[in-house]
């Protein structure tokens, strides 16, 4: 072993290296070697003295600091929960008023006509309005599937009073009349705007979901 | 036996339990601050250390798998996190007063120095040493400073610090050599100013 190898080594040395062949190689070169032997001597010094360093004690209120921290912490988890919550909420509340909405355009104000147009097949099909099918497919689409089924039920019988409130979203009644011309366009602008936002939302709360 | 539980309680942390980080920091917080205190200026620094690195930990736990061993793994960082710190003051001028862990708040200093004896003079002079120790390490950049720490006062093996700092052992190794050797030289200098050197004291150039 050459001085390199040994102040390669030399933190080895110094611990105490558990291979005994190297121990050897170790002892024999400080023999021959007084620099080496020195400098092992300096080391062995300072690290003496090094050690002479007290264990010292964590504060006792440590842990109770972390806690405090982590406690606080968790309010923004709680939110991150509060926030998803209306997530949910918030699509339900959007389909809420995409259905009152509607209902509230598509309903007529004197009473009789819709009603009229429901002795007939499905209105959706036989509906001679251009645009109102496209708005209707969607809202049907992005509604829950149950209410598409109620409303083709309440379509073929007769009807509860929730049944008759389906059967006028449902419906593009008015747009026969000419007055509701321009509520055809609202109910368009109307559904085109809060479809997506429900979808969007619904997508957003059962991903969410998925992933807590 | 020890990891197994210690497996359970890291699978509650994930869960949000605090009790069971607690718990966890009951069994590390000495190692943890001690670590911190040698990588640091005062025990108030020590202090929040500690603390960051014990948050951040918790705040990672959620990506530990179990590729380590957790004190491992929470050793990597409280490292870290040490290193960060001291490499976010490294561009303010290192002081180190030899008196101030001597009025900590802390109560690190004073009881120990106290407890072990009445006269007041040994106190003085053993509050100063350690003080002394504390600011000769300081004066090491903080990359040799924990490898020596780790190894002569916390007692790590070569293996833990290779896994808990990434490093290959030859590096582990000569970092270690380099660092030593830089104690080495600011101790003796420091022994060479008091003029305490005696047999020691042999001129040669010695590289920091």
């Amino acid at each position: 072993m050459n001085c390199q190898n040994f102040r390669e080594r030399i933190c080895e040395y110094l611990d105490g290296d558990p291979d005994s062949d190297r121990a050897g190689a170790f002892t024999s070169h400080l023999g021959a070697c007084s620099q080496c032997r020195s400098e092992v001597e300096e080391l062995k010094a300072t690290l003496a003295w090094l050690k002479r360093a007290k264990e010292v004690v964590p504060p006792p209120d440590l842990r109770n600091r972390v806690l405090a921290r982590l406690e606080k912490e968790k309010t923004p988890a709680a939110r991150r929960f509060a926030l998803r919550l209306p997530k949910a909420v918030a699509a339900a509340a959007v389909f809420v008023i995409l259905v009152t909405g509607n209902l509230a355009m598509v309903r007529p104000p004197a009473g009789g006509a819709g009603i009229q147009l429901f002795s007939g097949e499905r209105p959706m099909k036989s509906s001679p309005m251009a645009d109102a099918p496209p708005a209707e497919e969607r809202m049907k689409l992005a509604a829950a599937p149950d209410i598409n089924e109620e409303t083709i039920d309440t379509d073929a019988g007769d009807n509860l009073a929730v049944a008759t409130a389906e059967h006028d979203y449902g419906s593009p009644a008015g747009y026969e009349r000419e007055p509701r011309r321009l509520n055809a366009l609202w109910f368009f602008l109307y559904n085109l705007l809060l479809i997506p936002v429900f979808v969007l939302l619904a997508i957003q709360a059962a991903r969410e979901r998925r992933l807590t | 036996m020890r990891s197994s539980d210690e497996t359970e309680l890291v699978r509650r942390c994930q869960g949000g339990d605090l009790s069971a980080f607690d718990e966890l920091m009951v069994r590390y917080e000495k190692k943890v601050y001690s670590l911190c205190y040698r990588m640091s200026r005062d025990p108030d620094d020590a202090a929040d250390l500690a603390q960051e690195a014990f948050i951040k930990a918790y705040r990672a736990l959620p990506s530990f798998h179990g590729r380590s061993s957790f004190s491992t793994w929470l050793f990597r960082i409280v490292t870290n996190t040490c290193l960060d710190e001291r490499r976010r003051k490294a561009s303010r001028p290192a002081l180190v007063s030899l008196d101030r862990p001597v009025d900590t708040g802390e109560g690190e200093m004073t009881p120990e120095v106290a407890g072990d004896t009445p006269d007041p003079l040994a106190c003085a002079e053993k509050a100063e040493e350690q003080a002394e120790i504390r600011a000769l390490l300081n004066l090491l950049p903080a990359e040799q400073r924990l490898v020596l720490v780790m190894r002569d006062l916390e007692g790590y093996s070569y293996e833990e610090m290779a896994s808990v700092l990434g490093m290959k052992m030859g590096t582990v190794k000569s970092r270690l050599n380099r660092a030593r050797a830089g104690l080495r030289d600011i101790y003796l200098k420091k022994e060479e100013h008091l003029g305490r050197v005696l047999h020691l004291k042999e001129k040669r150039g010695v590289g920091l």
